[in-house]
């Protein structure tokens, strides 16, 4: 069965980002329909559909709406994740460039569903068109009753506020991005208290990516059983795949979740340019790992890449590398970034990443010590949330790009260690 | 560099005038209401600032505390932080080259190489005319474009060495 | 109402703690350590260094231990009924060493011009805790010069292992907000916004709950090794909340004062007017020996004969000591205050007894950390108006005293002083003292007044000598001497022992039960000391 894009169903429709467009295509219907049902009744109907977040975590959307506590007064927040900051990916952004209006009508169904008061959009500072774009669409919904007081006429009220971040990757965090959002510096939080208990101004709130919530509407028109005969069985629905590095044609594409590594490249991204040979592929943000060339079966759902040394899926941003990539290069870029984007707050991190920098650093320089490698993954050991070692995931990226890149590519990694100590080993 | 110390006391010399027109001061309050707390305006109330000002003065970051009702300290506290806000001022344009990693694998290193030469500047600092400020940036979430620049708010695509005379050329 | 116990295993030691109680606090209150540096119990719970992990797990539904996988931090886990902790594995030791490793690469390892060295948990941990060798072989340490800070702190950056102890406290202690961190990941530092300088009367606190020699307290950089200190607990007499302290000293001489914590008064911290409040203690103008004004000139005498010359001056029996007027002190201890007054009552049930001068602000000032430093200027208000209330009779406030010398009824005055500043009795005051026909000033400083007086006692100054505060709770503090009266001064109380009772023995524990009894104390209070 051919494919039927979801999230890219609108694209190329020109003045799409005009309301009266979208809604020629049939834009604000799912809204309409939400309003006039029952919220439990929704909010099921997406824990059915197996929706999982599409920022990186992969955590089911309708269960963390289940978190927000029942008997609470209010007000309730949804702060939705549009601070799109991990190097090799670009699906948010790519959605409000194509389909603008998409995402608001994801944001309004959600926060209705989950009885939100105010709808706080991050977007990270750096998209300055996106913003005004955004800007402009909210304002356009205000003024059609689509957002403010007894939207379509109906008994809910919504507020929605556009909030730029100022360039921090951490802000992306989920808990990071709250502090930005009220003015602080963009430390995560401990945890517990979870966002949906004690989130934004301390009060309970859902934290959303955008590609999760344009799932939403669709899922609420068309079905949780539609939704789960796309992708496979744990990982349902359509994804966004943005491909770049050294591919014939980087972009965005729209596929069931599961595709396979090869073919992505292959049929959808134009193969490798110049006809070179793939060394290598990070399959979902370079906090995810590298897959080599001999690992492209690698299904892209969020089983896959686990099984191949990865993290998982992330964000599905699938960065290609050719033949000719110097892979400690390559990680000395990734680890140069984590560095540069470590919040300081965990010493794990904070000093961690900056000592690593400088061992690739050396060895780029052909002044590699014998226990530099050893070192190096000593030091990824000594981050990450997972072993309970920082308090957020951004160290993890770290360690795992360090692990796989040095694991996976070790003699290239080794050659670099200076003449002088290769001999003493 | 124990035998150092450097005087954070010294008092800053009283300006002239308030580093934030009333026009800004009113845009700043505007957006109160959008928000449960004052100090949640912080963030857009600094790019307001930087974007009229093109950097946060010391000045400006006391004035911005008290509108908030926060202390000096806690305001530079966060636009430390954030990449974007800069203390020092910056030129008429802002350069950022993107150099994170699908930038750099198609060409990124070589376009900042590039632009050091033509504007005799490295990433940091400033043309001695004022015009330009080259910088690096992070992922610039145009990895598709690669390799990507961001001049002021605009984004070039897969910008090539030899498209930069025009595109400085371009700027006034 | 009191809140349920649980019971949890450390290492295998039972220990019982309240619920909701972090493990860490837990561990710590039963006498057992884990490392810990972002961790202070006085402020909010940062969870960022990261050295107080530990394995824990909880037994399952057929009673199998389960242990969690990743480390938890103690300082943010809560203790659980049947919860097993553990800090002495081997994952957690590794996690240590390598958290300790990390903060020491751009660490300067100044210890030999360190003032913390002695007392730092960076070199403590390291000891215990770290590897003996460092894998940081570059000579690319971030390097930042130390900044002056406040009036009290230098702010050594490069020793700084950012705890965020002190940003906190700014926020949530002093409520002044004056540090931040600025920046990110390894270029974080500490510091303040450029001219506005760390001014809240706690700011030496800073230097207490700083884990490492980062922040130093100014008036004791360089003066002494920690080692070489001994602490004895006292009370501090800089106002009449009475904060429980440390007197920190070596041969003799006070070096610093350092808080002792009390829960139901001072908490964790001291103001900075009790800590560097201090100097009065070594100052030039200490009386050191006793003065009779011999010939219109005052001269050296020994103890014996400034007694002996007052005993002679009151002989005269009743008609003297009526006019007899005793100026009690907020600054003497309760049993000073109790022996002058008995004294002066023994020799004629119309010697007036004076309240002397408290030095108050408008209202206590209140934190928002909860600190109070209180309005009277005083450790002992409350004591001397005990004392006044339980002997009755003829009792004046010291703004009256004036028109009791003026009339004559007050013709031979005694002159509790033990103010820690010279000058507390000036203008008016001194020349009305001028009109007395006898003076005798009790004092620690030398001053306009003690030098127009007809007898001087040289006495102690509070960490010379043992006593009793009463504070603005009404609760009774006992502290010890810490050093040696300065010359040939001695302990008030002795001093007004021998006055009273000539050569019967002193005996301390029986005249404090007396004044207990006396004046209803139900004993001192327990001083919570950690």
């Amino acid at each position: 069965m051919e494919f039927e894009p979801v999230l890219t169903r609108n694209l190329g429709v020109p003045n799409i980002g005009d309301l009266k467009v979208y809604q020629s295509r049939g834009g604000y219907e799912a809204l309409r329909q939400a309003l006039a049902s029952p919220r439990n009744e929704l909010k099921q109907t997406v824990k059915d559909s197996g929706l999982r977040g599409r920022g990186g975590a992969g955590f089911f959307a309708g269960v963390k709406w289940d978190f927000l506590p029942a008997d609470h007064p209010g007000p309730f927040y949804l702060v939705v994740n549009f601070d799109e900051s991990e190097p090799g990916t670009f699906k948010d952004r790519y959605l409000c460039d194509i389909d603008p209006h998409q995402i608001l009508e994801g944001v309004i169904v959600t926060a209705y569903i989950n009885r939100i008061d105010t709808a706080y959009i991050f977007i990270r500072g750096e998209f300055h068109h996106q913003a005004e774009v955004l800007q402009r669409t909210i304002k356009q919904a205000y003024k059609e009753g689509l957002l403010g007081k007894n939207i379509l006429s109906s008994d809910y009220s919504l507020e929605c506020v556009l909030h730029r971040g100022a360039g921090a990757y951490i802000c992306g965090e989920e808990t990071g991005m709250l502090e930005a959002l009220e003015g602080k510096r963009g430390w995560p939080r401990l945890k517990p208290p979870y966002p949906a208990v004690a989130g934004a101004f301390g009060q309970p709130t859902v934290i959303n990516n955008v590609e999760t919530l344009c799932c939403v509407p669709p899922i609420i028109q068309r079905g949780a059983d539609w939704f789960k005969s796309m992708g496979t069985k744990k990982s349902t629905g359509p994804k966004l795949y943005g491909i770049s590095g050294h591919v014939n044609r980087p972009g965005v594409v729209e596929l069931p979740l599961g595709v396979p590594c090869r073919e992505l490249i292959e049929k959808h991204a134009g193969g490798v340019r110049d006809s070179k040979r793939c060394k290598g592929v990070i399959p979902g943000g370079v906090s995810m790992g590298v897959l080599t060339r001999d690992e492209l079966d690698c299904p892209l759902d969020f089983e896959g890449p686990p099984r191949y040394g990865c993290m998982g899926l992330g964000t599905a941003g699938v960065i290609v590398m050719d033949e000719d990539t110097c892979m400690v290069t390559a990680l000395r870029n990734i680890v140069r970034f984590f560095a540069h984007e470590s919040c300081g707050q965990c010493t794990g991190c904070r000093e961690g990443s900056g000592w690593m920098l400088q061992i690739l650093n050396r060895l780029l320089g052909g002044q590699g010590r014998g226990r530099d490698l050893e070192l190096l993954l000593d030091l990824a050991d000594a981050q990450g949330m997972a072993p309970g070692k920082t308090i957020c995931g951004l160290s993890d990226g770290t360690a795992w790009a360090a692990r796989t890149f040095i694991n996976k590519y070790r003699s290239e990694f080794e050659a670099k260690v200076s003449t002088r100590d290769r001999v003493a080993v | 560099m124990v035998w150092q110390a450097e005087t954070r006391q010294a008092p800053l010399t009283p300006p002239e005038e308030p580093a934030l027109d009333d026009k800004l001061r009113r845009q700043i309050r505007a957006m109160f209401k959008q928000y449960p707390t004052k100090r949640a305006v912080l963030l857009p109330a600094l790019h307001r600032i930087q974007q009229q000002h093109r950097c946060l003065s010391p000045q400006a970051l006391a004035e911005v505390a008290e509108l908030l009702e926060l202390s000096p300290a806690e305001v530079m506290d966060t636009a430390s932080f954030y990449d974007m806000y800069s203390t020092t001022p910056r030129g008429r344009h802002v350069i950022g080259v993107c150099e994170s990693l699908s930038c750099e694998l198609c060409g990124g290193g070589e376009l900042l190489t590039a632009l050091r030469d033509k504007l005799g500047v490295e990433p940091g600092q400033t043309t001695a005319d004022g015009k330009f400020t080259l910088i690096t940036m992070q992922c610039l979430g145009a990895c598709d474009f690669a390799p990507a620049v961001l001049i002021d708010e605009t984004l070039y695509k897969c910008v090539t060495t030899e498209q930069l005379d025009e595109i400085l050329g371009a700027l006034d | 109402m009191a809140k349920k116990k649980v019971t949890f295993t450390f290492n295998g030691h039972p220990i019982e703690a309240e619920e909701g109680l972090s493990v860490l606090q837990a561990v710590l209150d039963a006498g057992y350590t884990i490392p810990h540096y972002c961790y202070h119990e006085g402020l909010s719970v940062a969870g960022s260094c990261r050295l107080c992990a530990v394995e824990v797990g909880h037994p399952d539904k057929d009673g199998n231990l389960k242990m969690i996988q990743p480390l938890v931090m103690s300082c943010q886990t809560p203790v659980r009924q049947d919860m097993t902790v553990r800090s002495d594995t081997e994952r957690v030791r590794d996690h240590q060493k390598s958290v300790l490793e990390l903060l020491l690469i751009n660490h300067p390892l100044d210890c030999p011009v360190c003032d913390q060295a002695g007392e730092c948990l960076l070199q403590d941990y390291s000891f215990r805790y770290g590897r003996s060798i460092s894998r940081f072989e570059t000579d690319d340490k971030i390097k930042q010069p130390k900044k002056d800070v406040g009036k009290y702190l230098l702010l050594y950056s490069d020793r700084c292992i950012l705890c965020t102890r002190c940003v906190r406290f700014t926020r949530e202690v002093s409520g002044t907000a004056e540090l931040a961190v600025v920046h990110r990941g390894n270029k974080s530092e500490i510091d303040i916004f450029g001219g506005r300088g760390i001014d809240n009367k706690l700011s030496g606190n800073l230097a207490d709950i700083c884990p490492v020699g980062a922040l130093l307290a100014k008036p004791f950089l360089f003066k002494q090794r920690v080692w070489f200190l001994e602490n004895t607990p006292s009370v501090c007499p800089r106002c009449s909340r009475g904060c429980n302290i440390y007197l920190c000293h070596n041969q003799g001489v006070v070096w610093r004062l350092l808080p002792r914590r009390n829960d139901r008064i001072n908490g964790q911290w001291i103001c900075d007017e009790g800590r560097f409040g201090s100097a009065f203690l070594h100052a030039d103008e200490r009386l050191s020996e006793c003065r009779l004004r011999r010939e219109r000139i005052q001269q050296p005498a020994s103890l014996a004969e400034a007694l002996q010359r007052v005993g002679e001056h009151l002989a005269g029996g009743q008609p003297a000591a009526d006019k007899l007027a005793v100026v009690l002190s907020p600054f003497a201890c309760l049993e000073e205050q109790y022996l002058l007054s008995r004294w002066a009552r023994g020799l004629s049930a119309q010697a007036t007894l004076v309240s002397g001068p408290v030095f108050s602000a408008d209202q206590d000032e209140t934190f928002p950390g909860g600190f109070v430093i209180a309005a009277e200027k005083a450790p002992n208000r409350r004591g001397m108006q005990r004392v006044l209330d339980h002997f009755g009779g003829p009792r004046l406030i010291w703004q009256q005293l004036e028109q009791a010398i003026e009339s004559g009824a007050a013709e031979t005055v005694w002159v509790q002083g033990g103010h820690p500043w010279r000058h507390w009795c000036t203008g008016e005051q001194l020349a009305l003292f001028r009109q007395a026909k006898f003076l005798i000033a009790q004092d620690i400083l030398d001053s306009e007044l003690t030098r127009q007086a007809d007898v001087v006692f040289a006495g102690a100054a509070w960490a010379e000598k043992a006593g009793t505060f009463i504070n603005d709770q009404d609760l009774a503090q006992s502290y010890q001497a810490a050093i040696e009266p300065a010359g040939a001064a001695v302990d008030d109380t002795e001093l007004l022992w021998r006055l009273g009772q000539g050569d019967l023995p002193f005996d301390r524990q029986r005249l404090q039960a007396e004044i207990a009894d006396a004046l209803g104390i139900k004993g001192s209070t327990e001083t919570e000391s950690k």
